[in-house]
């Protein structure tokens, strides 16, 4: 039997003393209260690990309680380069503490896997974000380190960074009992920009496009993250109908990311009449924000402020046609998913196993399809609120994850329809103070929550960490590849949608 | 007829039907509206092989959607192909990483000549918002030498469309 804790991890959390961050403040715990924080974690499952990342002198961590919806950020002083770590107790702190080791050199006790994420030994220093970088040596790095075959029996097949198909560079290592995978173990980094460096001493304005570029695919929802947390850094509201067009653009986005998800699991599933019904349909929504915002993916219209400009008349009007255009034939849509030989290809494929999905605090339709009921739209303070209560499936299978995604695109049609008739009059940008302050701010991508972290001092940017959903989507990927048919993994991989750029930075 | 050293089961096999013998008339007449259309009409096909070496994705986006039925570029010559050794082009986007860049340029290597090089976005023209990174190396042009641009950011599946057929125009003359 083992003895409960007396102290609730939250509690260790909420009893440290609160540093100034909006809209959350940030505790700054002491090393003895870190340590109760670790100890008290398995005992309290509903506390989701959103992102780890650091500065040169402390390591941070957000967490988010999933009963009440409420972030809560912790920190702890890093001691002669170490700090304990939150990977024996929260699996997704696995990737967080690898690339921590890589940017800025701290050292997590009892970390789970120390071996490099992001630096494959191809940068001029390591360490680039430490206070002083480690010029590299000489000669060609060695070949990244991947996990053995527990037998020599298996056959490992590597796959990339350089793939048959339009897709992100990685490296997948497949490790296959005859057609059976028994483990796929996946390398990223290379696709690292060095963004959070980049961004270091630029105000906002500058680093908006940056923030933007993280990951393009969920431009919307970073650039939206990106400046909720410098507007509430330095205490900035925005008009109302830049917040309205803002939650207009982030559900075009998820229509889009969604129907594209959508066309590659079918494709990949084999079958030749849904892939270039939902890309036609993907093509629609990209052309109407084209008309609407002049960039398909609506990129570089959202900054700390509000918007850039403001969408014309005739612009908006393409987004009304564009969704009326898509409810009269969402229902034709959903019944693609009906057809027996797809439903064949897809159901009890790929399933992510639920106690995962809560361990590693995975959102977006992935968690919602595995019964994890996370929306960073519902997040207490949300701006436009959205009402309608999260829908929630159980299977948390590929076909699961599809359904969840047209069911979305239905709520996503309903939104923007009813935003564009009830769209405020007003500026649509306010002028940011060149302040200090530190802040956090939330958006739901198609792929899930994202979150920033922001820390400025007198109008520029001293510390940024982004955390896109790919950093939960990964391991997920590699959970749910676990046990099934290398057939299968082209399309658990297309469900489950992960992409590199928001994880590499 | 069974022959006595092949085993039952073989010859009991479906077979392809034998080729018949070409119609001798037939093929003169063919070769002659052969040479009258020429290369420019009938030589025109590119096969394309695509690698992103340090985006946003943005253009791994547009690039998935140009390889879709909304634009069918099988019809006017273009192929993806999933190996370089297939490939007459390389489609590069994104920055190139320091840590991908070595990949690039064996990828290029593994395509039989005459290969072309074609950067796809700003990124891969120059390096774009990130060429400043330690992590950067530049643009395409700093790994492999680059034949054509395609500026954007990112660029509009069209866009790139006509990019290639640019390239198919020039290569079929």
């Amino acid at each position: 039997m083992t003895i409960p804790p007396l102290l609730l991890a939250t509690t260790v959390i909420r009893a440290a003393p609160a540093l100034p961050c909006q809209p959350w403040p940030r505790h700054l715990l002491d090393g003895d209260a870190w340590r109760a924080m670790v100890d008290a974690m398995p005992a309290e499952p509903s506390l989701a690990l959103i992102g780890l990342w650091a500065d040169a002198a402390h390591i941070h961590a957000l967490f988010l309680d999933d009963r009440t919806l409420q972030p809560l950020a912790a920190s702890v002083a890093v001691e002669a380069g170490r700090y304990l770590a939150l990977s024996p107790v929260r699996p997704g702190a696995i990737l967080f503490e690898r690339v921590i080791t890589d940017l800025w050199g701290h050292e997590g006790v009892h970390a789970a896997d120390l071996r490099p994420w992001l630096d494959h030994g191809y940068w001029p220093a390591h360490q680039p974000m430490a206070p002083c970088p480690v010029p590299a040596g000489g000669g060609p790095p060695p070949p990244p380190e991947m996990l053995p075959a527990a037998d020599p029996a298996l056959l490992q097949v590597p796959v990339g960074p350089v793939h048959g198909v339009i897709t992100a560079p990685a490296h997948w290592r497949v490790t296959a009992d005859r057609e059976t995978i028994t483990r796929l173990e996946t390398r990223l980094g290379y696709t690292h920009r060095g963004l959070p460096l980049l961004v270091r001493g630029l105000t906002p304005r500058a680093a908006a496009p940056l923030a933007a570029r993280l990951h393009g695919g969920a431009t919307v929802a970073h650039a939206t993250a990106f400046a909720r947390s410098v507007e509430a850094a330095l205490d900035v509201g925005i008009p109302p109908r830049a917040q309205t067009l803002r939650a207009i653009m982030a559900e075009l986005e998820r229509m889009a990311g969604h129907l594209l998800t959508l066309a590659a699991t079918c494709a990949a599933a084999g079958d030749p009449l849904a892939p270039p019904r939902f890309h036609w349909q993907r093509h629609a929504v990209l052309e109407a924000c084209d008309r609407a915002f002049g960039h398909r993916l609506m990129m570089d219209w959202i900054v700390p402020g509000g918007l850039a400009a403001n969408p014309s008349a005739t612009g908006l009007a393409a987004l009304e046609t564009l969704t009326d255009r898509l409810a009269a034939i969402l229902p034709d849509l959903a019944r693609l998913l009906d057809r027996p030989g797809l439903t064949a290809r897809l159901r009890g494929v790929g399933v992510t196993p639920p106690g995962l999905i809560q361990a590693l605090g995975a959102g977006g339709p992935a968690g919602r399809a595995a019964g994890r009921p996370t929306d960073a739209r519902h997040i207490p303070g949300a701006s436009p609120p959205v009402s309608a209560p999260i829908p929630v499936r159980s299977e948390g299978d590929a076909d699961a994850r599809l359904r969840q995604m047209l069911f979305e695109i239905e709520g996503s049609v309903a939104l923007v329809r009813s935003w564009l008739q009830t769209l405020p009059v007003t500026d649509v940008l306010a002028p940011v103070p060149g302040l200090s302050g530190e802040g956090f701010g939330t958006a739901e991508s198609a792929q899930g929550d994202v979150w920033h972290w922001v820390r400025l001092a007198a109008g520029e940017i001293v510390e940024w960490f982004p955390r896109d959903p790919a950093w939960l989507r990964w391991p997920l990927l590699e959970a749910a590849a676990h046990g099934a048919t290398l057939d299968d993994l082209p399309v658990i991989a297309a469900s489950l949608d992960p992409v590199c750029a928001g994880i590499d930075l | 007829m069974s022959l006595p050293f092949i085993p039952r089961v073989a010859t009991a096999l479906p077979r392809t039907e034998p080729a018949p013998a070409p119609d001798a008339a037939a093929a003169r007449i063919l070769s002659a509206r052969l040479q009258q259309a020429g290369q420019a009409r009938l030589g025109r096909s590119l096969a394309l092989f695509h690698l992103d070496t340090g985006g946003c994705h943005g253009c791994v986006l547009e690039l998935t959607l140009l390889n879709s039925a909304v634009h069918a570029i099988e019809r006017l010559g273009l192929t993806f192909v999933d190996t370089p050794r297939h490939a007459d082009v390389l489609l590069v986007s994104g920055a190139v990483t320091r840590t991908l860049a070595p990949a690039l340029v064996r990828t290029l290597d593994a395509m039989p000549a005459p290969s072309w090089v074609v950067a796809i976005g700003d990124c891969a023209a120059n390096g774009g918002l990130f060429r400043a990174s330690p992590a950067i190396l530049g643009g395409a042009e700093a790994a492999v030498p680059v034949d054509l641009i395609v500026p954007g950011c990112p660029p509009r599946p069209a866009e790139i469309l006509a990019g290639l057929l640019t390239l198919l125009a020039a290569h079929s003359r």
